[in-house]
Order: C-alpha cells, then structure tokens, then sequence
C-alpha cells in the first residue's frame, strides 16, 4: 500500500519533471517555419513513396505470440521460486512438467523456423 | 500536526479515495477503449486501464497478482495487441473504425452483459468483502501453496492452453510461408 | 541622469545580476529568518508527525538529483573513454579534460527547435518519450543504494521493476508508430521485438537467486550477500550471471546489441523524426538506463552495497569537536595555515630551482588533499551508509565502464543472430540454470534432514 503511494508518486514527479522540461525547452528554444522539406518524413533525402504504416515482417508477432506464452509462465515460476523451500519435490516435479510442455512449443517454433529470423 | 485520517470536508479514508479515483481510471479508459476511433489510440487506452486495474490489486493487498498484471498484460499482452494491430492496419485501409453495421447485436450483447453485471452487483454483499489489511509475504505463500496444492491439475492445463494458443498461433501464420517454399 | 542611474549604467552584465540579487537575497533571507523563529515549532512539529510523507517527498527528489548528473557522467565517460580507446583525445574544451561537456549538450538540446512533423499523430507522439522515461525512472525508486538509502524497499521489487521496465517497449511502439515515418516504424518494432525476446532470460536467469534467497525484495537480496566474496550470487550462480549480463545488455540497447538505433541501416530509428528535448528525452532515458541495469547487476550478483571483505577490526574515532569551546574556530582557523607550511616546507627545502609561491601552492594542495583523505576516512568510519553507498557506486560505475569499454571494442550483432541467441541458447539455459538450482537446493536440503 505505501509502496503504491510511492509508485503514484514517483510517476506523477517523472511525468511533471518531463513536461516541464519540455515546457523550459518550448519557450527558449527557436522555431523556424521552414520549406515544405522540413514537413516531410525524414528518409534519408528521397521523398517518401508509398504506404508508411506497410505491412511488415511476420517474425515480430510470432516472437511476440512465444514471448506472452514465457511471460505467463514467469509469474508462475516467481510464485514457485518464493515457496520453493516449502514445496521441495512436488513443487519441482510440477513445474518441470509445466516448463516440458511449454518448451514442446518452443521447439515446435525452432522446427517450423520460426526462431530463424526471416 | 499530522496528516488527518480522512480527507478534510469528504470524510473518506486516504485508500478508499486511491481506489476510487483508479476506479475513475479504469472506467474512463475502458470507455475511451470502445469510443474512440484511432485503432491504435485504444490500444494505448486498453494499457491504461490495465494499469489502473493493477494499482487497484495493490489497494486490495494483492501485491503479487498486480506484479502479474503488469508483466503480463501491459508487458505481454498489449505488446501482441499493438502488434496485431499494426500489422493489418495500413494508410490504403482506413485506421478508423466503423461498427456501424453492427449496431443491432451489440446492443443486443450489452443489454445482455448489462442485465448480468446489475445482477451480479445488486446479489453481491459488499460489506463481506471489505479489504483488511493483509501482509504481502503470507500472500504468495497461500497463493504457492494453493496453486500446487489444490489447483495443481488446472495449473498443469494452463501450461497446455498456452502451448496451444503457441501452436496454433505459429500454425496460422507459418501456413503461407510454407507452400511459397513447396512452390519455389 | 540621477546618480542611481549613472552607477548601473557603468556596471558590468554580471554586476547588474548581482546588484538585483543581492539586495532580493537579503530581503529573502531576513524574511525566511522571521518566518522561521516565529513558525520554526510549528514546522518543526508537523515533519515530526508526517515523517512517511517526508521520507517520501525526499526519496522524489533525491532520485531526480540522482538521474540527471549520473547521466550527464555517463555521457562524458562514453566520449572520453570511447575517445582514448580510439587514440583520439576526445572533448577537452570545456571544464577540466571536457568534463562539462556533457552539461553543455545537453543545454544545446534544450535549446533546439522541438520540431512536430505535421504528419505525426501528436499526443502519441509527444507521450511516447514520457512513457520511455518513466520506464527507466521509476525503476531508480527499488535501487538498493545502501540498507538505509534505498528509496523504498518494495517487498516485490524485483518483480517491479522487471515489470515497470517492460513499459519502455510500450513507449518505444507509440514512438515507432506515430512518427509516420517507414524508419521509425521499424525502429520501433526492432526494439520491441528485441526487448521482449531478452525479458524472457533476463527475468527467468535472477529465479535461481529467488529459490536460494527466498525474497523478491532488492535489499533482501543484498543483505544475503554479506559475508565473504564468495557469498556474492555472481560466484555461486554464474551461469545466471552470464546470462543476465548479456539480456541486460541487450535491454539497454548497448552495443553489440543496439539494432534499434543501427545509423546505417535504419538512420536513428524510433527517434528518427524527434528532435529537441523530445529526442533529448529518449537518450537522458537510454543512459539512466545503463546506469539501472549495471545498479541491478551489482545489487543482485556482485554484492551490492557489501565490501568484498570484511575488515576483521572495525575503527571508531570518536571526535568531540565541542569540547575545544573556543579554540575550535581557533584552530580551524590556524590549522590550514600550519599545514599548508609544514607540507610546503620540505619541496621548498629541496631545490633552489623551485620558487617559493609554486612550493606555498604544492603544500597547500598536498595538505587539502591529506585533510580531504583524512575527513573522507573517518565519514567512512563512522557513517556506514556511505561506505557501503561508496563500494555500491564502485561495482555500478565499472560495470558502466564495462558498457563503454564493449561499445568501443565490439562490432553490432545481427538481428537475426541476436534473435535466434535470446530463445535458442539463453532461454535454455536460463531453464536449466533454474532446475539445477533448484535440484542443489532439494539434495542439501534432504541431506540435512
């Protein structure tokens, strides 16, 4: 509870901290209205052509996909390790069962090529 | 002197007044989620709200379960969602959105989820589930000794869930990449 | 032209600065002065009965003060020491050996146009160095400085601050994304990808460290390092120091892990269509970044705030400065004089060569350097806080240096070779890490009942 206050606090400080900075920054840096050029998305000199927001590699949400499956299993395996002085044999048996069955879809993903980027 | 127990003139506790106001969070962000019409705006909001969610888990003393929150659904979820969604969205398909010709079976549908929360609501007794204030250790250790305990058999089918929602999800998405290479 | 005015036309700009302050200084004072006598008890008392609220307005800003030099340091240390890794001399301009240069960059940031794109989707755009920043910045908040100097000691601190890092992937999708920009966008992406792909060893190599300590807490985790060297976590898991060195490497997108902001590929990639503070915000970010990262490496396996040995004896001067009365300010004021000449007198004695004002000027340096060890050694005898602030602060800055030292030594690792390591050989051994862990654990354990 007094942790919460404390992340509260800290967030509202940081994010006051950054607009103000940026607010200092509003009033004593320049501004210059610039040519049409200065409107345009900086890519490298060549105008830019086509749709920005384009599709784009497959891989990203695939790692994205396997990244959920560990990120559920690591609440799960922080609640184990706490206790795991109490739980001894069982608590191990049942997580390496737990950690088996999700390590079959790791390496399903390894033999459909999924962890080759492409 | 020091700081009263309750706010000045309201009258309600300094942690009831953090639950409500994260309550006021969660609700006005979840409104935006389904109001607004930039895609990814809502997305944005939909962490938001978990965010919230997660700082109400706190004021109920359930530290470890907000940790989860945060790791997992801003952390992992959102990310896959943020991914989903730019990954079909584009300029030449418009990023608003348009539910227009479903109108009649949403209604239908939050009619329905309407009557059963006022249900759910009106059937609860609050006054059971007032929070006292709970150490957090002693909380991950029932939560251990609960979910390997009693629940060991739901825990173990979780880990199958996932490795489904895993293949199946690989399964999809690798299928057009596999006959390019049959046909190369 | 009236007197007064003749007088401020002939001063200088600085006088004029001083002339205005002065006299607002000395009102200021007088009145703070008053305030203070008459409301002095009754300010006194409230601090005395709002001591949490306090503590907690003072870990605020004592983080922000934290922040912003460590990164204008770090800054520096990646100029110069890059600089003299390469032969080159590097910033020596401004300060002594350019030391003020990272300051005056960072001004020069703050003082360029913060240009918005017309094409950028605004308020995404303007959060997205917000949300980066809070990210690194609200994770200082669990650092374990020293037992008495951490800001808060949250019970599941690790966890948060896994957690509150995590964020940063969100800031850098919504800068990736709302820039309107085909580089920015993959930038983003990049980064994400990235983290989230070292998240998984990172948060599943400290688990070993979990199981032995039982404790998510930082300061816990610490405090069952004391001891020995041998106690540090680096030597009794060091496969899962390795491991978590390389994903905190890569979290912190330093080299050889840095495709996010790979110049030659995709030009400055999520920040590409930043600029001014906006731009200013994801690095301040990137290299407090560096700095959490080696903290949390040196709270967790090399000890933290614990010295690598225990002295066996433990000195206590004593000093009762308020038994010499009147001769205090006495002495001190005579004592810099006697020192100064006594330090002088020697390199005086020892060359003709040597002029007398240059042997006054080496025994004025030789005896402020003396007092300063003196002073220093007894505040480390006597205020273990900043022993162990000060050895906390050693681990943290070689291990920045070690950051530094592998950006100027090693060339960038490809994405598909640096995708491919996180799940095919770290995430693996982040397992077996755990499950050997875990197995030594239940084989003492049985044996010593």
């Amino acid at each position: 509870m007094t942790g919460l206050w404390y992340v509260l606090g800290f967030a509202g400080a940081g994010v006051s901290f950054v607009f103000l900075t940026i607010g200092l920054a509003w009033l004593i840096s320049h501004r210059v209205r610039g040519s049409r050029g200065k409107q345009l998305p900086y890519e490298s000199g060549i105008d830019t052509y086509g749709d920005t927001h384009g599709r784009f590699g497959l891989s990203f949400y695939l790692y994205a996909l396997l990244f959920v499956a560990f990120d559920v299993e690591i609440v799960f395996i922080y609640i184990w390790a706490l206790n795991f002085k109490v739980l001894l044999i069982d608590g191990l048996v049942s997580m390496a069962v737990f950690i088996g069955v999700l390590l079959i879809g790791l390496a399903y993903a390894w033999r459909k090529g999924v962890l080759s980027w492409r | 002197m020091p700081l009263p127990p309750t706010i000045p003139f309201i009258g309600i506790t300094w942690a009831d007044a953090l639950f409500l106001l994260l309550g006021g969070v969660v609700l006005g962000s979840a409104t935006l989620v389904v109001l607004g019409r930039d895609i990814i705006r809502n997305g944005l909001m939909l962490i938001l709200t978990l965010g919230a969610l997660a700082g109400i888990y706190v004021v109920l003393g359930a530290s470890i379960v907000a940790g989860a929150q945060v790791l997992v659904y801003i952390g992992a979820i959102s990310v896959l969602i943020l991914f989903a969604i730019m990954l079909t969205q584009s300029k030449s398909a418009s990023a608003q959105l348009n539910f227009q010709t479903q109108a009649l079976p949403a209604a239908l549908a939050s009619a329905l989820i309407g009557i059963l929360l006022a249900v759910a609501l009106g059937a609860t007794q609050w006054g059971s589930t007032v929070y006292n204030d709970t150490p957090d250790p002693a909380g991950t250790a029932t939560a251990a000794a609960v979910l390997f305990g009693p629940w060991l058999l739901a825990f173990e089918v979780a880990s199958v869930l996932i490795l489904a929602a895993v293949i199946g999800g690989i399964y999809l998405a690798m299928k057009p990449a596999e006959s390019e290479e049959i046909e190369a | 032209m009236s007197g007064a005015a003749l007088v401020w036309a002939r001063l200088t700009p600085a006088g004029r600065i001083l002339a205005v302050l002065l006299p607002v200084l000395a009102v200021g004072g007088a009145l703070t002065t008053a305030l203070l006598i008459v409301f002095g008890g009754a300010i006194a008392a409230t601090i005395g009965a709002n001591l949490p609220i306090v503590r907690f307005l003072a870990a605020s800003v004592i983080t922000f003060l934290i922040t912003v030099p460590t990164a204008f340091l770090l800054i520096y240390m990646e100029m110069k020491i890059i600089a003299l890794m390469n032969l080159r001399i590097g910033p020596d301009r401004i300060g002594p050996a350019g030391a003020v240069m990272s300051i005056v960059h960072g001004l020069k940031v703050l003082m360029k146009e913060d240009y918005t794109p017309p094409s950028v989707d605004v308020p995404v755009f303007t959060l997205a160095p917000v949300v980066v920043y809070l990210a690194s910045f609200m994770t200082v908040m669990v650092i374990p400085f020293a037992p008495e100097l951490t800001s808060v000691g949250l019970e599941l601190g690790l966890l948060y601050f896994f957690a509150i890092g995590g964020l940063g992937v969100v800031g850098l999708m919504m800068a990736g994304w709302s820039s309107f920009n085909k580089y920015s966008l993959l930038g983003g992406i990049r980064a994400a990808a990235q983290a989230i792909s070292y998240e998984i060893p990172l948060t599943l190599s400290v688990v070993g460290i979990v199981i032995l300590t039982g404790t998510l807490s930082l300061p816990k985790i610490v405090a069952a390092q004391s001891g020995s060297l041998l106690d540090w976590f680096i030597f009794r898991q060091p496969l899962a120091a390795i491991i978590f060195f390389i994903a905190i490497t890569a979290e912190a997108n330093r080299t050889p892990f840095d495709n996010t902001e790979a110049d030659q590929e995709i030009v400055a990639g999520f920040a590409t269509e930043y600029s001014g503070m906006r731009f200013g915000f994801f690095f301040f970010a990137e290299y407090v970044n560096v700095f959490i990262v080696s903290a949390l490496f040196s709270a967790v396996f090399l000890g933290g705030s614990n010295a690598p040995l225990v002295l066996p004896f433990h000195p206590e001067i004593i000093i009762n400065l308020g038994s010499l009365g009147i001769m205090l300010p006495i002495l001190a004021g005579i004592a810099p004089v006697i020192g100064t000449l006594v330090c002088a007198a020697p390199i005086w004695f020892a060359s003709s060569r040597i002029k007398t004002w240059q042997a006054l000027v080496a025994g004025f340096l030789i005896f402020g350097g003396l007092s300063t060890a003196a002073i220093g050694f007894w505040a480390w005898a006597m205020i273990p806080a900043l022993g162990n602030l000060i050895w906390f602060l050693i681990k943290t800055f070689s291990l920045v240096f070690v950051f530094v030292w592998m950006r100027g030594t090693l060339p960038r690792a490809r994405i598909d070779q640096l995708m491919g390591f996180a799940w095919k050989w770290l995430l693996p051994a982040s397992l077996l890490n755990i499950f050997a862990t875990a197995l030594a654990v239940l084989l003492t354990t049985s044996g010593g009942n």
